[in-house]
């Protein structure tokens, strides 16, 4: 369980470099995938159901990472305090679509993470509903879908 | 039932003392945050600019060999292009000297004025901060100002220095919707076929559409604009310094109805370039 953890910690400082560094070399459109973002609502997804102290940790710590390296803001704090709204948001979410049958369903993912994906991107960019907008999403899209997959094969249970 | 009703009122109070608290914790350390914002940037940087910047160079090599791979079928197409392009470059090479003396001496003064005043710091770009913000290897401690203009090796204007931090910088690129936008003009270039063109003199402002993606707007409609037009800064606005290449039009935006017409413009700068270069002495 704690290797776990670290596993997520130093993934999120790899992501975070690939993202500010790797991706843009490769942006689709002009739109890169926020994997920052991507995992953060992978670990709060597959957390426990009710929102408590790791998944309160999670979201300030991914908070803070994205204030640092992405902030369009002079101040700092709007996504520490931006990811723990979501992440609290999320659970009560997840409870009140829970289906007994499955844990984590897919659609519930899809739908879920479409809808704060758009928030999330709504606070990094001005141009709303722009195609770079709807690309960012997409982009992070296929890549949540991926980690999905990873997260419920291996750490649904654990984390 | 009274007793129900009390345990009831005395859960949601110490419920609403537990969340009030929560807010107090968070805002306060947020507060702190805030306090050493600058000193905890400027770290965050320094640990993990030398990783960035690795990913960078990393990304932009592999990213060049995938493109020219993926290219290969176009390189013959591409190849006959350019010889034609490369021919009619001769041709009007050779129609520029013979004017070149008569024009010497005034081209001298201004291309002082232009590039011989100009301090020009060599910078490293380390990543991309956000959409169309990068982030470059100096701040503060190496004399770095918000507004100075950044370009590329061959003159191209990139955009503007929007943050400082002690050791590092964010660039806003001139595609950045949030930019403030450039005066530019269309670069007049002589034909050798015929001699009487006369220069037009279309003012307008580039601004960003994001996705490293720029167009040319508030140009008055009954202006002519061309494809292939060169756009360059007209200085202006006091912020860039005049004659600096922006980008080549690409497609004409006309609506009668607007009073302003627009037009696709393809920037110069290439991002995957590893060095730029900021002007130091033209912040006014």
């Amino acid at each position: 369980m704690q290797i776990n953890h670290l596993i997520i910690i130093l993934l999120s400082f790899i992501f975070a470099s690939l993202q500010v560094g790797f991706l843009p070399n490769y942006s689709f459109f002009g739109a890169v995938p926020n994997l920052v973002f991507v995992l953060f609502f992978l670990v709060i997804f597959f957390s426990n159901e009710k929102y408590g102290l790791y998944q309160a940790l999670y979201s300030l710590f991914f908070g803070i990472l994205i204030d640092m390296f992405s902030n369009p803001y002079k101040f700092i704090g709007v996504y520490l305090i931006l990811f723990l709204i979501m992440g609290f948001a999320l659970k009560k979410l997840q409870r009140f679509f829970f289906s007994s049958f499955d844990r984590f369903p897919l659609d519930q993912f899809i739908f879920l993470f479409l809808f704060f994906c758009a928030i999330f991107e709504f606070t990094q960019f001005e141009f709303l509903l722009s195609n770079i907008f709807w690309l960012t999403i997409a982009c992070s899209f296929v890549f949540s879908l991926l980690g999905f997959y990873i997260f419920k094969s291996k750490y649904a249970k654990e984390i | 039932m009274k007793s129900l009703g009390n345990f009831s009122i005395r859960h949601k109070r110490s419920n609403f003392k537990k969340i009030l608290l929560y807010f107090v914790v968070i805002a306060l350390f947020v507060f702190i945050l805030n306090i050493f914002a600058v000193p905890l940037r400027s770290g965050f940087n320094f640990v993990f600019s030398p990783i960035t910047n690795l990913f960078w160079k990393a990304g932009g090599s592999s990213s060049s060999l995938l493109g020219s791979l993926l290219n290969l079928g176009n390189f013959s197409s591409q190849n006959q292009q350019l010889e034609i392009k490369n021919q009619e470059l001769l041709e009007q090479i050779s129609y520029l000297q013979s004017i070149v003396s008569a024009n010497q001496a005034q081209s001298n003064v201004s291309m002082s004025c232009q590039e011989d005043k100009f301090k020009l710091k060599m910078v490293q770009v380390q990543g991309f901060s956000r959409s169309d913000v990068i982030t470059i290897n100096v701040g503060s401690e190496d004399g770095i100002l918000v507004n100075m203009p950044v370009i590329t090796q061959q003159k191209a204007l990139l955009g503007s220095v929007s943050k400082v931090f002690n050791n590092y910088s964010e660039v806003t690129l001139i595609s950045s919707a949030k930019s403030n936008g450039v005066d530019s003009k269309i670069l007049c270039i002589l034909d050798s076929q015929d001699e009487n063109k006369k220069c037009p003199e279309t003012d307008g402002i580039v601004k960003g559409k994001g996705g490293l993606k720029i167009y040319f707007d508030l140009v008055p409609i009954s202006e002519t604009l061309n494809k292939d037009d060169i756009l360059i800064t007209s200085g202006l606005d006091g912020i860039f310094p005049k004659n600096l290449l922006i980008g080549k039009i690409t497609s004409i935006i006309k609506n009668d109805q607007k009073p302003y017409q627009q037009a696709n413009v393809d920037p110069f700068f290439d991002i995957k370039l590893n060095n730029f270069f900021v002007i130091t002495n033209y912040k006014k």
